[in-house]
C-alpha cells in the first residue's frame, strides 16, 4: 500500500511513465541509498504465498468454498499480471485514410536503421548510441552529439562551442543535408517519451557525400550516400516492426457533440489483409480488433486540410485473457461466500 | 476563452429599444429546443444557466430566466442597463472603477469601458498557465468570458431585428419588409456601388457629402459593422438544418445566414422568429403565444431526430424545482426526528412515526432524481464526479434504511442518513460550471460500462462509508457506553458492510480493469485513480485478513474499518487532484484544503475513539 501511495503520488511530478519505472516495474526500489523490496519482490512473494497457502493450508470444506474460489481468482489475477509484464509489447500504427501499412512503431525506442538499396542490413538501438559499430559497411559513421529530447535551432543562430557546434566541423567536412540549415539543442526530455523529439548529429566519412548530417525523429528525408555504385539509405527514428498482415484505413469518423469540439465518438473503418484473406470490419472507442495476438485501439488521430489519418494502439499481450478469467472466478467466489453465510445463517 | 472587442456601440445606435413589456406566456417559448454545450435542451434551461453563469443565480430579483434570455436577444438595447455580472471581489471592483452596490450585480453599460481598459490585462493572463492564475485574475478572466456570452447573445438576433436607420427614398421603395439587416442585405450591393462613386466623387471626408450620400455611407457601415458581430456568432443554435443528414446539426440564425446553411425550411423559420421578435418589441403578448407556439411546432417538424417534448418537462422540472434542496431538507428532518428522543425521552413517538416518514420520502425523491438525470441524459447516471456523489449519497441512504429495518436499530439509518447528508451538501462544490447536466466525452460513453463498473465502484465507496461510520459509532459505543448489546450489534454491522464493501470495490475495480484493457489495450496502468481503487480493495483485505486469522484486535478492526473514511476520500477525490493519468477528466480544483482538514479531522477523531476505547477495554 505504502508503494502504491509512493508511486500515484510520483506520477505528479516525475510524470506517468519515469514513476511506472521506478515504483511499479523493478526489483528493488532504491530511497536513497536504502534498497527496498521494488513492486516486482512484492508481487511475486505475494504470489507464492497465495499460491502456496492456497494449495498446502487451505480449508477444503464446502463453506469455505466462495473464499478458496476467490483465492484462486487472485492467483490467476496474478499470474495474469505476470505474463503481461514479461510478454506485453505496446507500440501504436499510423495509418492515412485510403492508404495500407504493416508496420508498428515503438512509443518509447528509437533506433537508426541502414538500407542498401531498398534492403535493410542493420539496425542500432539510440539507447545503445555510445557503442555504436557498423561492420561491413563501406564507410564509417561517428556519433558526435545526440539528445533524447532536441530543440531545433537555426545551424546560423548557434553560439559557437556549445555542444551542437561540434569542434570536428571543418571545411573538409561540411555540413550535409538538413545539418547545413539546423541543429539541435538538448532539452529536458518530456515525462511522455513518445512525445520526446529525438536526434542525433553523426559524422560521416569515406563515402562520396562526407560531412556531417542530422536525423531526428519524423524527419521527411532520409539520408542518403553512395559508395562505389552502392546506395544506401540511413533511416532514424521511432523504432518500427513489420507485423505479419496489413490494415488499409478506409475512414476516419470523429464525431463531435453539435456545436461543440468534444468528441463523442472516434472510429475506423479499415480492411485487415492477411494473403489471400481480406476483410472490412471497424475500430471503435472500447471496441478493439484482436487478430493473431494483437489487439488494436482507437488511440488518437491527426487531422489536417484534405488529410486524416487513424493512429492505432497496437498491444501484444499474451496474458489478456487471464483478468477475464479471474474477475469472473473472483465474482463468483465472493458472491458464493455471502450466500453460505447467509444460507447457513438462516439455517442456524 | 473567446475574447472580443465589446463594439457594441453600433449595435445600441442601429437597434432602438423596445416598449415596456407586459407579463409574457412562456408557456411554449421555455420548451424551444436549442443546443448547448452538446446537447439539444428546452431553452429554459440553456436561460438558466446562462444567467446563471453570469450572475450566480438561475433568477434574478424580479425576473425569470427566461424574461432576461427574451430582453437580452430581442431588446439588447435596454438589456444592457440591466444589472446582472456578479462581481464580488472588493480587488476587481477597485479595478474596474464601480461602485459596490448592495446585490452585488453590475449592468453591461456600467462595466463595458472599464472591461476595455483590462482588455490587455487579459492577454497577458491568457498567456498563463491555469494553476499559476491567481484568485483575482481567475475572476477577471471569468468576467471576461461573461461578458463576451452576453454580447454574443444580445448579437445573437441583430440580423433581423429592426434598424433605426434612415434610407434614400430610392432604396426603401425596394424594401419587402421592415428595414433590417436581411433587408439591408438585399440593396447590399448597390448600396457599395453608390458608396464607391461617392469615394470617388468626393473622397473619404463626410463633411462634403450630402444628406443623402450620408446616409447610404452610414448605411454601409452599418451593414458591415453588424456582419462582423455576427461572424462565428454560434452560442443561439436554435435552427435544425438537415440537409446534412449524417449529424443532427443546429445553427445559430447568423451561421443560417453567412454560412450558407440555410434552406427554404430555415427561412421560414427564421421569418417566424422575426415575427417573434416584433411581437415582443410591440409588447403584443397575443402574438407572442401564438407565434412561440407556432416556432416550436415547426422546429419539431424540422428536426429529423426526434425530440420528445417529455424529456423537456422533466428537465424543466428538476431545473425548477431543484430536488437536492428538498432531499437536503427531508434527511435533515428525519435526522432531527431521530434525534431528539435524546433529548427529550418522552418524545419516542416521533422517531417512531414521523423519521422514517421523512426518510422515506428523501430517499423516494432522490431515487426519482437520479432516475430524472438519467432519462434526461439518455446514460447511466454517473458519469462525472458531481454525479458520483449523488449516487454514493443515495446508496448511503438506502443501505442506511435497509439495515434500520433489518436490525431493528435506529443507527444504521441515523449514520445513513447522515452520510447521505453531508455528501449532499458538498456535491455542489464538484460541479465543473453552472451546466450540471453534462455529455460524457468519447471514452466514457459507454453505457455498458457507465452501468456495470462505475456503479459498482461508486456503490462500493458508499458501502464503505457506511462501514467507516459504523465503526465510528461501534468504537463510540465501546468507550463511553455501557451497552454491550448495541454494541455488539453494531460491531457486526460494520464487519458486514465491510465485506460487502470488499465485494463492491474489488469487482468494480476489476471491471475497471477490464473497462481500460478494453479501451485502452492495458488492463492495468497504475493510473492514479486505479491505484486509488487499488488501495481501498487492498486497504479491505488487509482488514478481512487481520481479522480472521486474529492479527487485529477487534478494537483495532475498528478503528482501522473507520478509518476507511479517509482512505475512499483520498482515492475518490483526492486523485483527481494528482491532475494526471487517464482519469484526469475527473480532475477538481480547490477542493485541497476540504480534504486535507477532513482527512485530519478523521485522523484525530479515530485516534482519540481509538484510545478511548483500548483503555475501557483495558479496565475491563
Amino acid at each position: 500500500m505504502l508503494l502504491l501511495i509512493a508511486g500515484t503520488l510520483a506520477q505528479r511530478w516525475m510524470g506517468l511513465w519515469p514513476a511506472l519505472d521506478m515504483f511499479f516495474s523493478g526489483f528493488i526500489l532504491w530511497a536513497g541509498p536504502i534498497p527496498l523490496p521494488g513492486a516486482y519482490i512484492l508481487l511475486g512473494t505475494l504470489s507464492i504465498s497465495l499460491t502456496l497457502k492456497f494449495l498446502l493450508k487451505s480449508d477444503w470444506s464446502l463453506h469455505k468454498f466462495g473464499i478458496n474460489l476467490s483465492h484462486l481468482g487472485a492467483i490467476i489475477l496474478l499470474l495474469g499480471g505476470l505474463i503481461t509484464a514479461i510478454t506485453a509489447k505496446e507500440s501504436y500504427m499510423l495509418i492515412p485514410e485510403g492508404e495500407e501499412t504493416q508496420f508498428i512503431y515503438s512509443y518509447t525506442a528509437r533506433n537508426l536503421v541502414i538500407y542498401e538499396d531498398k534492403t535493410q542490413i542493420q539496425s542500432h538501438s539510440f539507447e545503445n548510441i555510445e557503442n555504436w559499430n557498423f561492420p561491413d559497411l563501406p564507410f564509417k559513421i561517428e556519433p558526435q552529439y545526440w539528445c533524447e529530447n532536441c530543440e531545433i535551432l537555426k545551424r546560423a543562430e548557434i553560439p559557437a562551442n556549445t555542444p551542437a557546434e561540434t569542434p570536428e566541423y571543418s571545411e573538409n567536412q561540411p555540413y550535409q543535408g538538413m545539418a547545413q540549415f539546423m541543429a539541435f539543442q538538448s532539452k529536458a526530455p518530456d515525462p511522455q517519451p513518445e512525445t520526446n523529439l529525438t536526434g542525433i548529429q553523426i559524422n560521416i566519412s569515406g563515402s562520396d557525400q562526407d560531412g556531417i548530417y542530422i536525423a531526428f525523429d519524423g524527419m521527411p528525408k532520409p539520408i542518403e550516400l553512395t559508395k562505389n555504385n552502392r546506395k544506401f539509405t540511413l533511416v532514424f527514428g521511432k523504432e518500427q516492426t513489420a507485423l505479419p498482415f496489413s490494415i488499409a484505413l478506409i475512414d476516419f469518423v470523429k464525431d463531435e457533440y453539435t456545436g461543440t469540439t468534444m468528441a463523442r465518438e472516434y472510429s475506423s473503418d479499415i480492411i485487415v489483409k492477411d494473403g489471400a484473406l481480406e476483410w472490412p470490419t471497424r475500430i471503435e472507442m472500447n471496441e478493439p480488433l484482436r487478430y493473431k495476438g494483437y489487439t488494436f485501439f482507437q488511440s488518437s488521430f491527426e487531422q489536417g486540410p484534405g488529410y486524416e489519418a487513424t493512429i492505432l494502439a497496437v498491444v501484444e499481450n499474451k496474458g489478456w485473457l487471464f483478468p477475464y478469467l479471474g474477475t469472473i472466478i473472483i465474482s463468483l467466489g465472493l458472491i458464493s461466500h455471502l450466500l453460505i453465510r447467509l444460507y447457513r445463517k438462516r439455517t442456524s | 476563452m473567446r475574447i472580443l472587442l465589446y463594439v457594441i456601440t453600433c449595435l445600441m445606435l442601429t437597434i432602438p429599444s423596445a416598449q415596456a413589456q407586459e407579463k409574457l406566456n412562456h408557456h411554449a417559448f421555455k420548451n424551444i429546443p436549442i443546443t448547448h454545450n452538446g446537447r439539444t435542451k428546452p431553452i429554459d434551461s440553456f436561460a438558466r444557466m446562462t444567467l446563471k453563469q453570469i450572475s450566480g443565480q438561475e433568477k434574478l430579483k424580479t425576473v425569470s430566466a427566461l424574461d432576461w434570455l427574451a430582453l437580452t436577444i430581442f431588446d439588447p438595447r435596454n438589456a444592457a442597463n440591466m444589472a446582472v455580472f456578479k462581481i464580488e471581489s472588493k480587488a476587481l471592483q477597485t479595478k474596474l472603477s464601480i461602485e459596490r452596490n448592495e446585490q452585488g450585480l453590475y449592468s453591461f453599460s456600467q462595466l463595458q469601458k472599464n472591461l476595455n481598459t483590462t482588455s490587455a490585462d487579459i492577454e497577458t493572463l491568457l498567456q498563463k498557465e491555469d494553476s499559476t492564475l491567481t484568485s483575482d485574475e481567475r475572476t477577471l478572466l471569468q468576467l471576461h468570458e461573461n461578458a463576451a456570452t452576453l454580447t454574443l447573445l444580445m448579437r445573437s438576433f441583430s440580423a433581423i431585428l429592426p434598424l433605426n436607420i434612415q434610407l434614400p427614398k430610392k432604396y426603401q421603395d425596394q424594401l419587402q419588409d421592415r428595414l433590417s439587416f436581411t433587408e439591408l442585405a438585399r440593396i447590399e450591393k448597390q448600396l457599395e456601388e453608390d458608396l464607391n462613386l461617392i469615394l470617388e466623387n468626393k473622397g473619404q471626408d463626410p463633411s462634403k457629402y450630402t444628406p443623402e450620400e450620408l446616409s447610404i455611407a452610414q448605411a454601409s457601415f452599418h451593414i458591415q459593422a453588424l456582419r462582423t458581430g455576427g461572424t462565428n456568432n454560434n452560442i443561439l443554435r436554435i435552427i435544425p438544418t438537415n440537409w446534412d443528414n449524417t449529424k443532427d446539426k443546429w445553427a445559430s440564425p447568423w451561421a443560417v445566414l453567412l454560412n450558407g446553411e440555410g434552406s427554404p425550411e430555415t427561412a421560414f423559420l427564421m421569418s417566424q422568429w422575426s415575427d417573434l421578435a416584433d411581437a415582443y418589441r410591440n409588447g403584443d403578448t397575443q402574438t407572442w403565444e401564438i407565434v412561440s407556439k407556432e416556432i416550436l411546432g415547426e422546429t419539431l417538424i424540422q428536426n429529423e431526430q426526434q425530440i420528445e417534448l417529455r424529456r423537456f418537462t422533466v428537465e424543466r422540472l428538476y431545473q425548477t424545482y431543484k430536488p437536492y434542496n428538498w432531499i437536503l431538507g427531508l434527511y435533515g428532518f428525519a435526522l432531527i426526528f431521530m434525534s431528539l428522543p435524546l433529548i427529550h425521552k418522552r418524545d419516542l413517538s416521533l422517531l417512531k412515526t414521523y423519521a422514517p416518514i421523512a426518510a422515506i420520502a428523501g430517499i423516494s425523491l432522490h431515487i426519482i432524481s437520479i432516475l430524472a438525470r438519467t432519462y434526461i441524459l439518455e446514460r447511466p447516471p454517473v458519469g462525472t464526479l458531481y454525479e458520483s456523489v449523488l449516487f454514493v449519497s443515495l446508496i448511503c441512504s438506502v443501505m442506511g434504511f435497509i439495515i434500520n429495518t433489518q436490525r431493528k436499530n435506529a443507527i444504521p439509518m441515523a449514520v445513513g442518513l447522515l452520510s447521505a447528508l453531508s455528501l449532499l451538501l458538498i456535491a455542489p462544490a464538484f460541479q465543473s460550471g453552472a451546466d450540471n447536466l453534462e455529455v460524457l466525452i468519447a471514452v466514457l460513453n459507454t453505457n455498458f460500462w457507465l452501468t456495470t463498473h462505475v456503479l459498482c465502484i461508486t456503490a462500493g465507496y458508499a458501502v464503505c462509508i457506511l462501514a467507516a461510520c459504523f465503526a465510528h459509532a461501534a468504537l463510540y459505543i465501546q468507550a463511553f457506553k455501557n451497552d454491550k448489546k448495541l454494541w455488539k450489534k453494531i460491531q457486526k454491522s460494520t464487519y458486514h458492510t465491510s465485506l460487502s464493501a470488499l465485494l463492491l470495490t474489488a469487482i468494480g475495480t476489476i471491471l475497471g480493469g477490464i473497462w481500460a484493457d478494453q479501451s485502452w489495450g492495458r488492463f492495468w496502468g497504475w493510473d492514479p485513480k486505479e491505484n486509488g481503487a487499488l488501495l481501498v480493495v487492498l486497504w479491505l483485505i488487509w482488514l478481512q485478513h487481520g481479522r480472521i486469522t486474529n492479527h487485529l484486535s477487534t478494537t483495532t478492526f475498528l478503528s482501522l474499518t473507520a478509518a476507511l473514511n479517509i482512505i475512499v476520500a483520498v482515492s475518490w477525490f483526492g486523485v483527481n487532484l494528482l491532475n494526471t493519468g487517464l482519469h484526469s477528466y475527473g480532475f477538481t480544483d480547490g477542493i485541497v484544503t476540504g480534504l486535507i482538514t477532513f482527512c485530519t479531522l478523521q485522523f484525530a477523531l479515530i485516534a482519540w475513539l481509538h484510545i478511548s476505547a483500548h483503555r475501557k477495554e483495558q479496565k475491563t
